[in-house]
């Protein structure tokens, strides 16, 4: 009896020992050792409101999986020179980030074709729940010529005109749908004495406005056409925006000193009520929030006016994916671990939660629940874009293979806007297109 | 046998000096060795992506280069002032501060201050007190003539001479503690000798002081050739090159190039271009100026 039992113990211990081994085989293998994962985001601490969100859902991926440590480097700043400068750093140590922000395009295609970063095809293709819960705007993360998906959109945004209806009434002036009634507008904020639209002299800002632009004037084509050099930089169609701005600057539309302007202040100057519109991206309203939440319901949110001659490209503007999120290429387990951080912050569980700790950036993520608490500015704004579905398009050198053509064009418009032509600030553009080695 | 007793005799010292001069071979020599032959690629600053090689192509674009001109004008720019105000004035309150006054290292700490304060804050600093807006010297101003408004450092035809007069601020404290050094180690009897036949006050500084202080103002025409073409912290902050690249200056020419453009080559081009102007700059200054006994 005693020999019977003994055996039959010894049978249930190699039993339950060989389930232990079987289990341990289920678990992959980045989910037991050791494994750091290295993030450059902009969401940076005191700056922006997304930084307390996007940390802890990190630090819930941490908790579930305590071998994997996250280390989150962050660069704020408006016009992301000094982000993009320390991407290009890590990039060339050979220490690229294994997960990083980014806005696709240009800026990345370098790395995309130098085999650097993850196609998430396979990814897709296992779990196309998670490929469907985004918008469908993945282009910014594919290339013409190039198989595969390269990131993921993780934020949306439109180009929009704000306007101060207090402002408007003051003056007994109409929000206007047409260039003609804006730049009436405009003569008439001038000659009361009021700058009808600041603007910042950083590139960017004029950047983002000129791709709007050329999307109302001259449709989509335009940047397919730039970017295969059937078009140029110094061809008629970026010229007259170019010198159209310049009319604007002359006749008084965006104040004096724009060069010494920062984008701070061209916000805060509209969310402090001091002036009648800002042409802006939509998270203009996240700046009201924070400095003056009583102005929310008295702005109006529209369009930028459409040209006259031109009422069937209405429809177009700058906007569609904002941020995105890649991942860098390293031994299988740190990757297959970035690619569950990046399904883990894409959640729409973890989407939810940052929304409504920020519910004024729209989420590229479809299933995310829209928090309750968003601004009804936001909404507004949010609703422009459903509702009327827009062609959007990113900014307008985001679709050339040249990775610096982001900095050079928005160099040659601050450049413009502090006292160059516009020959000369499209010259610089084309010039550096033209000297370009493959 | 000679030659191996001095063999053996030197191998302790080589034995010894090796450590710092693989030092230096590893920090020094071989980034500047790397850099010049960078200067004969195009790379994208990839490191999985290979350098092209296109010989001299950096260099003749770089000759062609607008910027690049304009970053030299500025270095100019930046010497004319070392040479015509820094200088002058740090001569000046050297001669202040090496006199036997009452609260005279009161004096010295605060012409000293702006050289131990961190550039970026200067930069950031002076910034705000040049905003045509709000800034401090057009407020001032407006006072007396409330038209007053000039963009200091956004107007592209003045920006560099706010730059350099900002500089001349930095650095007159630094220079006036390396002219100091040079007058107190003049001895005291050459002007005594001097009095008894008769020279006075300007007289000294021309015929005593000056040439007496010739190893100072080597030093100092060295570092400032150095330091102007070096110049980076404080453009950057100010005005990152702009407006219009107005203030441009070859180290932050390469600084963009390299990080903004991703020209990684050309960026090396201009990094060669600084080197070896900076080398031969010093190496002319060095031959040229010498104490006179």
């Amino acid at each position: 009896m005693r020999r019977f039992a003994c055996f039959l113990l010894a049978v249930l211990m190699m039993l339950s020992a060989l389930s232990v081994v079987a289990t341990a085989e289920q678990v992959p293998a980045w989910q037991t050792k050791p494994i750091t994962i290295r993030f450059l985001n902009r969401w940076a601490e005191g700056v922006d409101a997304l930084y307390g969100p996007i940390t802890s859902a990190i630090k819930e991926f941490t908790t579930k999986y305590p071998n994997v440590t996250v280390e989150y480097d962050a660069v704020a700043g408006a016009d992301d020179v000094q982000f993009y400068e320390k991407m290009r750093t890590a990039a060339a140590t050979g220490n690229m980030y294994e997960i990083f922000q980014n806005y696709g395009g240009s800026t990345i295609r370098s790395y995309v074709d130098s085999g650097l970063l993850l196609d998430l095809t396979d990814e897709f293709k296992a779990d196309p729940a998670w490929h469907d819960s985004f918008m469908d705007v993945f282009s910014m993360w594919q290339f013409d010529g190039m198989e595969g998906v390269y990131g993921v959109p993780f934020t949306y945004f439109a180009t929009v005109l704000y306007c101060n209806t207090d402002l408007f009434k003051q003056y007994d002036l109409q929000i206007p749908k047409t260039i003609s009634e804006f730049e009436s507008v405009c003569d008439a904020f001038v000659k009361a004495g009021v700058t009808p639209i600041p603007r910042s002299g950083e590139g960017w800002r004029w950047a983002h406005w000129a791709t709007g632009m050329a999307m109302q004037k001259y449709g989509q084509q335009l940047f397919y056409d730039l970017a295969n050099r059937s078009k140029k930089y110094t061809g008629e169609e970026m010229m007259s925006i170019a010198q159209m701005f310049l009319d604007w600057q002359a006749k008084g539309y965006f104040g004096q000193n724009i060069a010494s302007m920062d984008s701070a202040t061209e916000q805060l100057l509209f969310s402090t009520g001091k002036s009648p519109m800002i042409a802006i991206g939509t998270w203009q309203p996240e700046n009201i929030v924070m400095n003056n939440p009583d102005l929310l319901d008295k702005v109006e949110v529209v369009w930028f006016p459409y040209f006259d001659e031109h009422p069937e490209l209405a429809n177009g503007n700058m906007g569609g994916p904002n941020e995105g999120l890649c991942i860098t290429k390293k031994d299988p387990d740190t990757t297959a671990a970035t690619v569950a951080l990046l399904k883990h912050l894409t959640s729409a569980e973890t989407v939810s939660k940052m929304w409504e700790s920020a519910p004024y950036t729209p989420f590229a993520i479809t299933t995310a629940k829209q928090p309750d608490n968003m601004n009804s500015l936001t909404k507004r704004a949010l609703k422009l874009i459903t509702d009327e579905k827009p062609v959007l398009m990113q900014e307008i050198d985001q679709y050339d293979e040249i990775a610096g053509l982001q900095d050079t064009l928005r160099n040659a418009y601050a450049g413009m806007m502090a006292g160059s032509t516009a020959e000369e600030a499209m010259k610089k553009v084309q010039d550096e297109i033209d000297s370009y080695i493959p | 046998m000679r030659v191996r007793k001095a063999l053996r005799k030197g191998f302790v010292p080589a034995l010894m000096l090796l450590p710092s001069m693989a030092l230096i071979a590893i920090m020094f020599f071989y980034p500047i060795v790397d850099t010049i032959k960078l200067s004969f690629y195009k790379w994208n600053g990839i490191l999985q992506s290979a350098p092209k090689f296109i010989g001299f192509k950096n260099y003749e674009v770089l000759f062609r280069d607008e910027a690049f001109w304009t970053s030299i004008k500025n270095v100019g720019l930046f010497l004319l002032q070392g040479i015509f105000i820094q200088g002058p004035i740090a001569f000046i309150l050297a001669l202040f501060i090496s006199k036997k006054i009452r609260g005279i290292r009161y004096f010295k700490f605060t012409y000293f201050l702006p050289v131990v304060i961190p550039l970026t804050a200067i930069g950031i600093m002076w910034k705000f007190v040049l905003n045509p807006n709000w800034g401090l010297i057009n407020a001032a101003i407006r006072v007396f003539n409330p038209a007053f408004n000039v963009d200091f450092i956004g107007n592209p035809n003045i920006a560099i001479y706010s730059i350099v007069l900002v500089s001349a601020w930095v650095y007159v404290g630094l220079n006036m503690i390396i002219f100091s050094a040079g007058l107190t180690s003049i001895p005291a009897d050459l002007y005594e000798s001097a009095e008894i036949d008769g020279a006075t006050g300007i007289r000294k500084i021309g015929y005593i002081t000056l040439p007496m202080m010739m190893e100072s103002i080597k030093v100092y025409i060295i570092l400032m050739i150095t330091g102007s073409l070096k110049t980076f912290d404080l453009v950057f902050v100010m005005t990152r090159g702009g407006p219009n690249e107005a203030t441009m200056v070859p180290a932050l020419f390469m600084y963009l190039e390299t990080f903004s453009y991703t020209k990684f080559g050309y960026g090396a081009t201009i990094a060669t271009f600084i080197l070896v102007t900076g080398l031969i700059g010093s190496l002319i200054a060095n031959k040229y100026l010498f104490a006179r006994e």
